[in-house]
């Protein structure tokens, strides 16, 4: 009993020490990773000239994607770079993009389209389009993205590193039109933008972004291609070629610029198919893990965990501060919690303001203004971490014990206010 | 930074279909997000503003604080930052050492056509064939082999489950 005691004791405090420990450390990492690689980037759009420009294949996987085709392959066609093509693969639509796709490839000298009969889900579609592709370096973004027109020319100079098999790229938002909109260009630069930049000086990273990122199709072919066994593919495979011996890293000059949800609904159905991609993982690697097949991986992996028990304590914690203000009677083991943060609270809160102040001015290179996106940062602490709970504490348990994914479950996005 | 803004770039979405009325409610509720903020923790902000004035050597009232207590039970936790910082900055130089051995080396092999048309179940003048045509039409089974449709020509008809 004195056992449990404690350990509801020490509950609140986990849930404190976990975000404040973390965030240092991405803060650190962040300014490492600056100190070491970014200060000495050439500006986005004046990429560093190489000897040779290696051909790239851009894949494109669509699914329903008639209101956003035309834009997104327009824009990749007027990339600046001499040596490319693009591949867009139409995995059964049910909508006009085959007959878009269709026009669109009379018109578009560099672009080639593959329609898969049936839909089989993005996993296979990149599969195919991969293995069709002519060229050996792959770059994958989704099928309502935009890319940069320097985005190949980064692309290239990522992959001079031999040992490279994978990089993500950098994914800015367009749609910024609600608080929702304006609060997810500060999560992905205080949050996401930052952990990539720590995980890249670590060395080993946890996921890349599957709206952009670089392949090197020896390294796919290693790792087994992607999976259609799990709903965030990028996850797996980002795991997976890293346990094949090659390398996975950030290239924040290769931007995309992508398309968010916009609505509480579109927002939570994202995040929980993201949480479950993590679950996935923790499921999938978590023997490999323990056989101690790539070392460096450990601690990426525990973190994941740690996030994953966070949330429960948190949810925990919560609820049983709830029952304090509510005056339900809780078992002598939990311990009081406030509800009202006080120093740790406060220590918490300033802490991530000072992240998110440290992600912005690292960032702002890629994107005028991007300071002002400070002024929503306010809502992260409150917002984005009970929604990354609540789809934690969710997802698992549904990984766990209920339906597996199955190929071919494309959904339509929430692709925001345009 | 170089003159990154240019004519409809980047492509930002701002402001779409939405009255005013609900813009500037957004920034209102933000605004009040930050009062929420200040307020919730004032006590806490007077508390820190005291103690930086008494370290200061300047005079201020008498007053109870439990920032020391505080800072006692935070010492664990920033000892685990301080090391874990510390971890991260060797990991970071291993990291540069990597790349600068990584960029010495040749390109790797690229993936072998053979093995590629395998996995479609073809063979490589098959794989190189489909390669050279600007529209496909596949069916691809279970175990990821294709089957072409109709080679070279344009599909137009809507695909339904």
């Amino acid at each position: 009993m004195n056992m449990l005691r404690e350990f509801f004791a020490f509950l609140p405090y986990f849930c404190f020490a976990y975000p404040f420990v973390m965030a240092w450390y991405w803060m650190a990492g962040g300014l490492f990773y600056y100190l070491w690689r970014e200060r000495g980037f050439a500006a986005p759009d004046q990429p560093p000239p190489l000897a040779a420009w290696p051909p790239f294949s851009i894949l494109v996987p669509c699914f329903n994607e008639a209101e956003t085709a035309v834009e997104t392959l327009t824009t990749a066609h007027d990339v600046d770079y001499p040596d490319f093509e693009i591949i867009a693969i139409n995995d059964g639509s049910s909508d006009d993009t085959a007959a878009i796709l269709d026009r669109l490839a009379q018109s578009l000298p560099r672009l080639r389209v593959i329609h898969l009969v049936t839909n089989g889900g993005k996993a296979r579609a990149l599969n195919v389009g991969a293995r069709l592709a002519r060229h050996e370096l792959l770059l994958c973004i989704d099928g309502d993205a935009l890319l940069d027109p320097h985005a190949l020319r980064w692309a290239a100079y990522n992959f001079r590193r031999a040992d490279v098999g994978v990089f993500t790229g950098n994914p800015r938002i367009r749609n910024r039109t609600t608080e929702l909109g304006q609060m997810q260009v500060g999560e992905f630069s205080s949050i996401i933008g930052l952990i990539k930049r720590a995980q890249t000086a670590y060395g080993w990273m946890f996921a890349i972004s599957g709206v952009v990122a670089g392949f090197r199709r020896k390294a796919l072919q290693d790792a087994g291609w992607w999976s259609s066994h799990t709903p965030t593919e990028d996850v797996d495979v980002t795991w997976r070629i890293q346990m094949k011996g090659w390398r996975a890293v950030y290239a924040p000059s290769v931007i995309v610029w992508i398309l968010m949800p916009e609505t509480l609904m579109g927002l939570w159905r994202q995040r929980l198919r993201w949480a479950e991609g993590g679950a996935y993982m923790m499921i999938d690697f978590g023997s490999d893990i323990l056989r101690l097949r790539s070392p460096g991986l450990i601690p990426t992996y525990l973190s994941y965990l740690l996030s994953v028990l966070w949330s429960y304590a948190m949810l925990i914690s919560i609820l049983a501060g709830f029952a304090d203000v509510l005056g339900v009677p809780r078992f002598g083991i939990v311990a009081a919690i406030s509800l009202i943060p006080a120093w740790w609270g406060m220590v918490l809160v300033l802490t991530y303001l000072l992240q998110a102040l440290v992600s912005h001015a690292l960032d702002r290179r890629y994107e005028p203004g991007m300071l002002r996106s400070l002024f929503w940062v306010i809502w992260y602490p409150a917002a984005f971490w009970l929604i990354a709970l609540t789809t934690t504490v969710v997802a698992v348990p549904r990984v766990l014990f209920g339906r597996k994914h199955t190929r071919g479950t494309w959904v339509s996005p929430d692709r925001g206010l345009r | 930074m170089s003159d990154m803004k240019r004519n409809g770039w980047p492509p930002i979405i701002a402001n779409a279909n939405r009255p005013a009325w609900v813009i500037w409610r957004g920034y209102a509720i933000t605004v009040f997000m930050w009062c929420l903020f200040f307020f919730i923790l004032g006590k806490e902000i007077e508390l820190a503003r005291q103690s930086l004035l008494m370290l200061a050597g300047l005079p201020v009232e008498p007053f109870d604080s439990d920032f020391k207590r505080f800072l006692v039970e935070m010492r664990p936790t920033r000892r685990i930052t301080v090391l874990l910082v510390a971890v991260l900055a060797v990991a970071t130089l291993a990291s540069r050492l990597r790349r600068i051995a990584a960029l010495r080396r040749p390109q790797p092999a690229p993936a072998h056509d053979r093995e590629l048309a395998r996995d479609l179940g073809l063979d490589e003048a098959q794989l190189n064939d489909l390669r050279q045509q600007k529209i496909v039409v596949l069916d691809v089974d279970e175990k990821g082999r294709v089957t072409v449709q109709r080679n070279g020509k344009s599909f137009s008809a809507r695909v339904d489950d």
